[in-house]
């Protein structure tokens, strides 16, 4: 009872206080350190059916990551030249084709620890949280870059992965130099046509195994 | 005197790599730099297809006869080998620092590391420096030019490539004058990284639209890396993170794209 009390002057905060003095409820490093440290633990599981690992993995990327921003970012100027049905498309399947990809490498992966290794703030007010990923070799580097999404008069918003960086190299700018090569050789229906069946073709892989 | 003749070629040769470098390379950057690209993309076709039937079924065999540790342990070993390229492209460089510690890891990891197959001074904390003569140029202001995808080499660009030449003389392999040995430690070498690569290699291709396009901005952002070393450094193209900068159409460079029109894929 006690406990519940405790919490009265933080739910009262949380009604009256002045929405300029909030913070996000998690720093950028604690989102990262979070969400990786639940993922690994899923997929590190023995005794989780994969099914199971996979809804959970996919709640904490999609709570985490911040699809709709990541596509605006990887279409750059082709964004323009989608309609808004496209746009939705777009997100939907790249989120999809996302998942697939490292899904098929993450949960093959026997053992592994995530440390954190440091932060630093990034131009436009994002955040880089570096993380290094142990397999009992050399390590691989993998950064986050995150932004604070949604902050306005009434919200403190909330710190979202807006690019991954593996030893180095942008997934965002990666996707985007692909994306820009598509588009201006093929057009914009080209790129969803390929992204749609790489996305059919990975889901039939998927469940026959 | 015929020591000296060689060394007065290669010095020639040297210089004359420099000048060619600085002559393609002086104008175009960015990631999608690629001026070649209709004949870059016959040679990647051609080395992806060696990569499948030769290197990659190669490969896999080798990995499933030797365990882990036994291809960490080779490529450790080459890694060694490396020393006196990362040497002096550390000294080209004015990292004397660097320098120094590469000389440590040489002579502890050939010693107590038994030939260079394990690593002790990593774990004394002499951190390894993997230099080449791309990066040096590029620290003298040397543009990367355009991209080149070397035949059996794989992805390079005009600056890098030419480093190569003047990166294979320092190697330690090249002292063995036996062609055997010379072609021997190379199979070996890309046979024990390939092998180490498998499930990477499987996902890049799972993950591209285009796996051409992935490996030529891989590269690029790799090299910005190598070149920093590891200091925090702009992203390649920082400038793209901006939302309101999207779109601005006089941040992208249109004639990067301006190449005949590709065949649409079956």
């Amino acid at each position: 009872m006690t406990g519940l009390l405790g919490l009265a002057p933080v739910a009262l905060l949380a009604l009256f206080g002045s929405p300029q003095d909030k913070e996000p409820a998690q720093t950028a490093r604690e989102v990262v350190e979070h969400t990786t440290t639940v993922v690994a633990t899923t997929l590190l599981d023995k005794e989780m059916a994969s099914e199971d690992k996979l809804r959970i993995v996919q709640g904490q990327v999609d709570q985490a990551v911040d699809f709709p921003t990541i596509s605006k970012l990887v279409l750059a100027r082709n964004y323009k030249k989608f309609t808004e049905a496209q746009r939705e498309e777009f997100i939907g399947e790249f989120r999809r084709h996302l998942m697939f990809t490292y899904w098929k490498n993450a949960s093959s992966v026997k053992f592994f620890e995530i440390e954190v290794k440091g932060e630093r703030e990034e131009k436009r007010g994002d955040w880089t949280v570096k993380t290094l990923v142990l397999d009992g070799a050399d390590g691989l580097k993998m950064d986050y870059r995150l932004r604070l999404i949604g902050k306005d008069a009434q919200n403190p918003g909330e710190w979202k992965i807006i690019d991954i960086l593996v030893e180095g190299v942008s997934l965002v700018s990666n996707f985007r130099s692909q994306f820009q090569s598509v588009v201006s050789n093929q057009g914009a229906d080209k790129l969803l046509e390929l992204l749609r069946d790489k996305n059919a073709k990975a889901e039939a892989e998927r469940t026959k195994e | 005197v015929r020591k000296g003749r060689a060394a007065t070629a290669r010095a020639l040769a040297l210089a004359g790599c420099a000048l060619l470098v600085a002559g393609c390379a002086s104008q175009g950057t960015g990631a999608d730099y690629d001026p070649f690209e209709p004949a870059n993309r016959k040679v990647f076709w051609f080395n992806n297809q060696v990569d499948r039937f030769v290197l990659e079924p190669a490969a896999k065999g080798y990995a499933w006869v030797l365990p882990d540790p036994v291809e960490r342990a080779v490529s450790r070993f080459f890694k060694n080998l490396r020393f006196p390229v990362n040497f002096v492209n550390c000294l080209l460089q004015d990292k004397g620092n660097a320098a120094g510690e590469e000389a440590a890891r040489f002579a502890i990891n050939t010693t107590v590391g038994i030939l260079g197959l394990f690593d002790p001074a990593s774990r004394m904390n002499i951190e390894p420096h993997k230099e080449d003569f791309g990066q040096s140029m590029a620290t003298w202001g040397i543009e990367p030019g355009p991209y080149v995808v070397i035949p059996l080499l794989g992805p390079s660009n005009v600056r890098d490539g030419v480093g190569i030449v003047p990166d294979s003389y320092l190697a330690i392999a090249s002292l063995f004058r036996s062609f055997e040995v010379l072609v021997g430690s190379y199979v070996l070498g890309t046979l024990n990284a390939r092998a180490m690569l498998l499930d990477e290699v499987d996902t890049a291709k799972a993950a591209a639209l285009d796996f051409y396009v992935f490996v030529r901005n891989a590269y690029y952002q790799q090299r910005v890396q190598a070149i920093a070393d590891g200091e925090v450094v702009e992203a390649a193209d920082d400038e793209y993170y901006d939302d309101e900068d999207l779109y601005d159409d006089s941040l992208y460079d249109d004639s990067l794209y301006d190449d005949e029109p590709e065949e649409p894929a079956p």
